[in-house]
């Protein structure tokens, strides 16, 4: 299901225009951030946690300059199924 | 990471902040987001939600596996699994804090690239974000372990991205820590076969704590929150080695340098006694040389004023003998010193003789050969005999390390 089919299917179940659906979907997300922000994970019953993961620097080789490069520091988002979820997919 | 977890009330709170609906109104709009999320999953295993990101169901194929208790070989069915990819803008925005920082070359003197580190193995790289680089640029990982390369292959597509972590990291385990030993060899790979079972399933954790430096374990689904825990300890126990390591390195880089700073203060010392004993009984021998010469002439004058007053030609002769006297004396030296200095080539135009070796010197960091000239010779004209004898085309690029001879020199007898 893509971006377009998702949004207009949620318009219908919400009763609102595709408009208004689209816009509510970018406000969640951007709710979804900020409580992010704090450090804190996001759990969303019956289906999954939000999570912001710290990834150290680390030393890579291009392959094809073959140097040493230093990949910094970064902050990356991860999510992972609720159990009862899980359990349904198996 | 924090202590906190927030839920889909809180969620909804903000989004009221954020829009004028109401509180229940929101509430029930982030409840149907989310079920929709689950039927189109259930549907079309995979929804694309356009500034949030994909979730796609992948099947993980079976494989075989040891029981952790037993050891036996047991099969892992083929199952399914949830994967999330974050889209751009929402990667972007959650890096916010590091976003000026961007990939940069090592270059090969910075302490950095002595540093060890190890091979990660793929099992730990279980995200896109591996694969990339600053927008577009994909790179292949590589890593090091002592001059061994072993390549990670490249996806550029994420779905084979995604397929391969799924394999990999679909072990049921627990945890697997390595000993941060900073001077272990090849770290060996994470081999699937080689991760242990437990009876619980619902674990997907790998940790992997790789010894070496600089190196992460990627993220992992986890659902323990002492594996959480121990992670951090690690972490930290990892960036304290790192930071040690590079402490001793200063200090052992330090050390080296007074060492050898102290090494070559005493051999400049050494060398300015040599010299000077050197000098002083040249000077000596050569004094007593000149003493029996002028006791040879002054004879031989003494003879020649009693016995010729008249004969000009005898006073001559004695003159002569004076002078031949001298001239023996003199072509003995030439004879010795053309003898000495036979087996060298020598300058056309110079004063000096190169009678032999006198010195053998390596080119340190700071050398030069007017130095070497002043302190062997005390005159930096004499560089040229030194550029001379070691047939030196360029003397302002010596390289580092180079083995200079000093030539032993000895002032031409002027006839």
């Amino acid at each position: 299901m893509n971006n377009k089919q998702f949004i207009s299917k949620l318009a219908e179940i919400t009763g609102q225009n595709v408009k208004e659906t689209q816009h509510l979907v970018d406000q969640t997300i951007d709710g979804l951030v900020t409580l992010l922000e704090d450090g804190n994970d996001v759990s969303i019953h019956g289906f999954g946690t939000f999570e912001v993961k710290y990834k150290k620097e680390r030393i890579i080789i291009n392959p094809s300059s073959q140097k040493k490069m230093l990949v910094p520091p970064k902050l990356s988002l991860a999510f992972h199924l609720s159990e009862t979820v899980k359990s349904k997919l198996k | 990471m924090g202590n906190e977890k927030h839920t889909l009330q809180d969620l909804a709170s903000v989004l009221t902040s954020l829009n004028k609906s109401t509180r229940s109104k929101n509430d029930a709009f982030v409840r149907s987001m989310f079920g929709l999320i689950k039927t189109a999953l259930d549907k079309d295993g995979f929804v694309k939600i356009k500034g949030f990101g994909t979730f796609k169901i992948i099947v993980v194929n079976s494989r075989e596996s040891v029981d952790v208790n037993t050891g036996e070989r047991i099969e892992i069915q083929e199952h399914q699994r949830l994967t999330f990819v974050p889209d751009k803008t929402l990667k972007e925005r959650v890096n916010r804090p590091f976003e000026a920082f961007e990939t940069t070359i090592i270059e090969d003197d910075s302490k950095l690239s002595s540093l060890n580190f190890n091979i990660p193995s793929e099992s730990d790289y279980n995200d896109d974000e591996v694969f990339s680089i600053k927008e577009e640029t994909l790179v292949q990982e590589n890593v090091i372990v002592q001059d061994e390369v072993r390549t990670v292959p490249l996806n550029s597509s994420q779905e084979n991205i995604d397929i391969k972590e799924e394999e990999l990291k679909d072990k049921e385990f627990l945890l697997r820590v390595e000993t941060l030993d900073l001077d272990a060899d090849v770290h060996k790979e994470n081999a699937p076969d080689s991760i242990l079972e437990t009876a619980t399933e619902d674990k997907d954790v790998i940790e992997h704590v790789s010894d070496g430096n600089l190196l992460d374990h990627e993220e992992r689904p986890e659902s323990d929150a002492e594996i959480e825990d121990l992670e951090k300890m690690e972490s930290q126990y990892l960036s304290l080695n790192i930071q040690e390591e590079i402490s001793e390195l200063a200090d052992e880089e330090d050390d080296n340098h007074e060492k050898k700073s102290a090494l070559i203060f005493l051999l400049g010392i050494l060398g300015v006694i040599i010299l000077c004993c050197g000098s002083y009984i040249a000077g000596y021998y050569h004094l007593i040389d000149i003493d029996s010469l002028l006791k040879n002439d002054s004879q031989v004058s003494c003879d020649s004023t009693t016995t010729i007053l008249v004969d000009t030609i005898v006073a001559d002769s004695v003159v002569f003998s004076q002078d031949s006297t001298q001239i023996a004396a003199l072509s003995n030296d030439v004879e010795k010193e053309e003898e000495l200095s036979k087996d060298f080539e020598q300058m056309s135009d110079g004063e000096y003789l190169i009678v032999g070796v006198k010195e053998e010197h390596i080119m340190r960091v700071g050398d030069s050969l007017l130095k070497l000239a002043i302190k062997n010779y005390g005159n930096k004209s004499f560089v040229q005999y030194i550029i001379f004898f070691n047939k030196i085309e360029n003397p302002d690029i010596i390289p580092l390390g180079a083995l200079v001879k000093l030539p032993e020199l000895k002032k031409k007898v002027k006839i």
